[in-house]
Formats: C-alpha cells, structure tokens, sequence
C-alpha cells in the first residue's frame, strides 16, 4: 500500500537555473521540503570555463544573498559596482550615480555566471531538505483539491503543495498550464561578451544610449569588464559574423579608448532583445518566478534582479504559511505572493520598455528631451535618489530578506 | 488510498474514512467544503482574520508549553480540542503543526464540511459531531482547548465553560476568542461586515449575545479558570489585514484561561 504514496514535498521547483536554485536554498534554510528538478544534468553542465556571461546584482538583492549565506561563496569572484555613468551616445551631459549619493556601500555587484552557477549549486548540495532530480523534466501534472502529483520523465512520480515553475523565458510548465504571455520585440540584438582593459576601471558602470541601441560597461574583476551592446538584427548579424581583429575594432568605435587598449575575452552571445509578461502568475497549486513569469529588456541589468525579487518575496510568503500551518498551495497562499510582486514587476518591465524606446531613436526633440532630463535628474537630488533606490532594488514594501534579515 | 496524497510532515488518514459514506453526500459536503475554503468566498472575513488568530494561538501554546514557534512541527504531542471547528479553519493550521486536532461541532453539515476537506487535504483530524458537554461526560481531556468565535453562540455559558473546565487537563490552557459589545463592534459586524459587506452569512452573529471582556473573564471564574492576558484584535479597512493589539479590546479580543490551581 505504501509504494502506491508518491513522494511528498511541499514545494515541487522546476528549472535549476539561478532562480532556481537560489529560491530551493532559501526555501530549505527555512524548513521547507524541496524537490529540485533540471533538465539538463547540473554538475555536467558546470564549467570552470570563463563563458562570457556575468549578471548585476544590485544592493537590496545582494542584500538578500548575504542573508541567505550565499555571498560567502560569491565574494571573491565580485566586482562592486560604485559608480554609474549614463550618457546619451558620446554627449558630455550624463547622469552620474555613485556609492555617496546614498551612503549604503556599493551600488551592485557583478558576478560570472560560471561563478554564481557553481556557488549555488554547492549550496543546494549541502542542503538536506532539498531532494536534486537531474537530470530529468516533468512529462504530466495532476492536481487533486489538496496536491498536485507530478510524473517525471523518468517514471518517477512525485507530489508537493506546491509546483513552481523557475524555468525561464520559454518555461514548459507554464504552456502546460494554459498560462499565455504577451510579448514585445525591440527589433534588437543583444551582443554579450566580455572585455579585458588596460587601465583600472574602478568600478564604474557606463551605460550609453544610442540610436541604434543601448551599450553597457559593467566592470568585473581584473581589469575586465562585461559588454552589453544592442544593434538592430542586420548589423548586429555582421557583427557576429566579424573575426575577432575586425570585431575588436568595431567594438573600440563603440568602447573608445578610455581604458586604454581594449580587445574581447572568450564567447561573444547573440540574444534577440524582448520583454514578455505572464497573463497570470499563478494557477491551481501552481505558480511562475523569475524570467518564467515575466522577461525585461536587459537594458539597466534588472532581468535577474527581479528574479531575486520575486525569490524573497515567495519565500516569505511561504516560510509565513508553513509556520502558520497554511496550505502552500491555496490560492490564498499564492494570493499574497502575486500581489506583492505583480506592480512591481510590471512596473519595471514597462520603465524599461519606455527607457529603451525613448533613447532608441534619434528624433532631435526627443534626443534634447533626453539629453536635458539625465541632466536635470541628476541636479535634483531627491530624484535621483529614488532613480538610484529603484535601481540598487530598495523602493517599495520589502520583503524581509531584501533588507538583509531572515524571514 | 488511490486519491489520497501523503504531504510532507504528517501521514495521510485511511483509517477514519468510513467504508459507508454515500458518494453523493461526499460530493455534497465536498462543495461545501469548497465554499468554506474559498478565500474570496462569503468566509472571507475568518480568511482575513485567520493568519492572526492562528499566529496568537501558535505563540500562546509555544509560550505555554515551552516550545520554539518557528520550528517545524512546534505543537507535536499536544493534545488539542477544537470546539466549534466549523469547517476546520483552525483545526487544519494546527494540525500541520503538528498537533493532534479533534475538531467538534454541534453541526453534523460542519462537520462533514470539516472531514470533507480534511480528506482532500490528506490531514488526520478527528473530526466529531458531538457538544463539549458530551465530550466532557465522556471523560476525554485535552492539553488545550481552542475556543475561537463560540462562545458568542453558546446559549447554556456556564455549563459550556463548566464542560471545558473538566476537558482541560490540569497543565493546560484555553484559548477564547470573540467579539465585544460595544457600539463599534455592533456597527463592523453586524451593519459593517454582515449586511453591507455580506462578508458573513446573515444571523451568523447575534450582537445582543456579544460578551464583553469583564463578563467573559467573570464567566470563566465562575467556572475556575484564571484569565491572566487578554488581547485585542484590531482590522485595517485599507490594507485588509488584522494585526493584535494590547489595548484595543472594542471588537474582537482573545483570551488565554488556565485552569485555577485547587486551593
């Protein structure tokens, strides 16, 4: 009679990714019962590498990370962020951000993805509440009134409460729940690599508004620094296609020579720039974080920054009902959670939206327009304290891990 | 066992399922069950009111029985009487902590609402359609009492207290809560939460019956218990959220009662 109970847990999270995995250790640091499945097998998948890729980690995030005892394994391989530039193509007006316009240390943190990937999966190794199913998917979902059984790949068959779905942009689950989205397209492609430099860049971030597209400098550590730069499809496609010579020259019109001699480390990523949000959040026992739920223009390096929003905010809401003896599941669980992220998120998704349209063209009256408004942002103090707090993730009602306490 | 669920912490019931359940009163009560859970449904207000009375009622039994309220399973071992469980708002929360919950209620349609749910939920309650009179002649006794929004419905105080006093075991604690009769609390719960709100079915409370904290805690002397700390509850109209409070008693307040040693 036994055999015929699935395997129970009270969170079922599918996708191990960075959302993924940091929402399993919070989870299980708490009490509650994981089961973490991936796709692709992790350990296999985890490279010493150095792939191109870093993420920014802003203030009240990385705040959260501290918390859950992660930035242990992070800090070494961080750069802080303590100051940011943002300037309308090469025009001398920018907007200029730094660590002593607020007095709360570094603006952000950039990270490697190899480095955050291993980190987090280190982390859910020595986490005994979390059971790592990889690697192996989720073919079929059941829900009865009280819990919602799953059917993996490989035959096994698991329950939980609660069946999360942290499997990014294209998220399987999320189709399988009838859950649609609405996309947008910017007609643009985000060239992703990473730079190495000659002189310090003292942990300064740039990013620079062109008509063709946005061009981000984010430092990393030992005089690199990790480039994001939009061009349309066409040009963005010669680009790719240069040799690393001819690529390195393109990227110095773009770069100029501030660092002194600059030239491109390791894989160059071509990523089609969207935003996309979820029609809902949530479905029977069911619910969307990070990139599944909705999808932004990387524009001001926010994408997994919201991630971790969303991570601290499910966590409480969960550890809360677990401690009040709560149905994980229930839709008045996953009520609190939707509503304390759905504004935010939607908020964000669309400044982004508007930020980029607004600075992707070269009408001169807006190109005025903007060029005056960084300026005028940055003379006013107050406002540009609330730009700097929406940025380092600090504005609204917090959850208890964004202020760096346990839920 | 081919529907049940097992979920984390607690094992499934079997065993209280009686083979001779009609499917079409399952069903029934089932449905029920559905609209007594619907957060959004016409017990929204106990929804509302449910994580702060449950997270007094968590700290309060910690406090009492010297235990961690944020552990898993912090009430494990204890003992406790849900009298008036209704549909098993409180019962459920504590039994996933960990206690073993007998839920009663004079309603036979609450308590098969109750079962209903619990069923689905996969959660061992015992749930019985029985008074605290019937339970206390019966001789049972409990570690603690949960005595939530009931008493306002009690016709008989006094030999419901009595009844409570001998279910009690000596070391124990009762939890009350209810509703003030005072003029604000007439206005939020009858005019305000019951008839313009139609939050609460209608007649689910008499406000004539509403006791205030001096005649509840003279009650419970009369029936030796000792009343030591008293609470208010208090409701934020703008944020929906109800949070305690140590001196506004006008509407809803709870009260922890130990038995009075023997002199």
């Amino acid at each position: 009679m036994k055999k015929n109970i699935p395997e129970a847990y009270d969170v079922i999270i599918s996708g191990g990714g960075v959302v993924g995995m940091t929402l399993a250790v919070g989870l299980a640091q708490n009490g509650l019962n994981v089961a973490l499945i991936e796709y692709n097998d992790i350990a296999a998948s985890l490279s010493d590498e150095f792939d191109g890729r870093s993420y920014a980690i802003s203030y009240a995030p990385y705040l959260m990370m501290q918390a859950l005892g992660l930035w242990d394994k992070l800090a070494k391989d961080a750069q802080p962020i303590n100051e940011i530039h943002i300037t309308d193509g090469h025009s001398p007006l920018f907007l200029h951000f730094d660590e002593n316009d607020l007095g709360e240390g570094p603006l952000g943190q950039m990270v490697e993805v190899r480095h955050l990937r291993q980190g987090l999966f280190a982390a859910v190794q020595e986490q005994k509440n979390i059971t790592l199913i990889t690697p192996d998917h989720i073919i079929d979902v059941k829900n009865s009134p009280g819990s919602c059984a799953v059917t993996l790949n490989s035959g096994r068959k698991i329950s939980c409460a609660l069946l999360i779905s942290a499997e990014g942009r294209k998220s399987p689950l999320r189709e399988m729940m009838g859950i649609n989205i609405k996309i947008w397209d910017y007609k643009q492609i985000g060239i992703v690599t990473t730079v190495e430099h000659e002189i310090d860049h003292g942990g300064t971030a740039y990013e620079r508004f062109y008509p063709s597209g946005p061009f981000a400098i984010l430092p990393l550590k030992n005089n690199r620094a990790s480039i994001v730069w939009c061009e349309p499809p066409e040009r963005a496609k010669t680009i790719m296609g240069l040799s690393d010579a001819a690529f390195d020259a393109e990227l110095r019109k773009k770069f100029g020579d501030f660092l002194g001699e600059v030239k491109h480390l390791g894989q160059r990523w071509a990523y089609p720039l969207t935003a996309q949000l979820a029609d809902d959040y949530t479905a029977a026992r069911f619910c969307l974080i990070g990139d599944a739920a909705h999808g932004i223009h990387p524009i001001a390096g926010q994408g997994f920054n919201l991630g971790l929003r969303d991570i601290a905010v499910l966590i409480e809401t969960l550890v809360d009902a677990k401690r009040l003896g709560g149905d994980l599941g229930s839709e008045f669980t996953l009520e609190r959670y939707v509503r304390w992220r759905r504004t935010d998120n939607n908020i964000l998704a669309l400044g982004m939206d508007g930020l980029t349209r607004f600075f992707s063209n070269d009408i001169t009256p807006i190109r005025l327009a903007r060029q005056i408004g960084l300026g005028i942002v940055g003379e006013i103090p107050p406002l540009k304290r609330l730009f700097m707090r929406h940025a380092r993730g600090t504005v609204g009602k917090l959850p208890k891990l964004l202020k760096g306490d346990k839920p | 066992m081919t529907e049940k669920q097992k979920k984390t912490d607690f094992e499934p019931n079997s065993e209280n399922i009686s083979a001779s359940v009609d499917p079409g009163e399952v069903a029934h009560f089932s449905a029920m069950a559905a609209t007594w859970w619907d957060p959004n449904g016409p017990f929204k207000p106990l929804h509302k009111l449910n994580p702060t009375r449950i997270a007094y009622a968590r700290n309060a039994l910690c406090r009492h029985f010297g235990r961690d309220p944020q552990i898993n399973l912090p009430l494990k071992g204890l003992r406790i009487l849900d009298i008036g469980c209704g549909g098993g708002l409180l019962s459920e929360p504590m039994c996933r902590l960990g206690a073993t919950i007998i839920g009663a209620d004079a309603s036979e349609k609450n308590i098969k609402t109750a079962q209903a749910h619990a069923t689905e939920m996969g959660l061992d309650i015992n749930y019985q359609n029985i008074t605290a009179e019937a339970l206390a002649e019966a001789g049972e006794t409990f570690d603690a009492i949960l005595n939530m929004e009931v008493i306002e419905h009690v016709a008989d105080i006094p030999s419901f207290l009595n009844a409570c006093h001998s279910l009690l075991k000596d070391e124990g604690c009762m939890l009350l809560s209810t509703l003030n009769r005072t003029a604000k609390s007439w206005a939020m719960a009858i005019a305000g939460a019951e008839y313009i709100m139609r939050w609460l079915p209608k007649g689910t409370h008499d406000w004539h019956k509403f006791l205030k904290p001096s005649e509840l805690a003279r009650a419970l002397r009369n029936s030796r218990f000792d009343t030591n700390h008293i609470k208010g509850m208090v409701y934020h109209p703008l944020s929906g959220q109800w949070s305690l409070d140590d001196k506004d008693f006008t509407v809803n307040y709870l009260i922890l009662a130990q038995k009075t040693p023997n002199a």
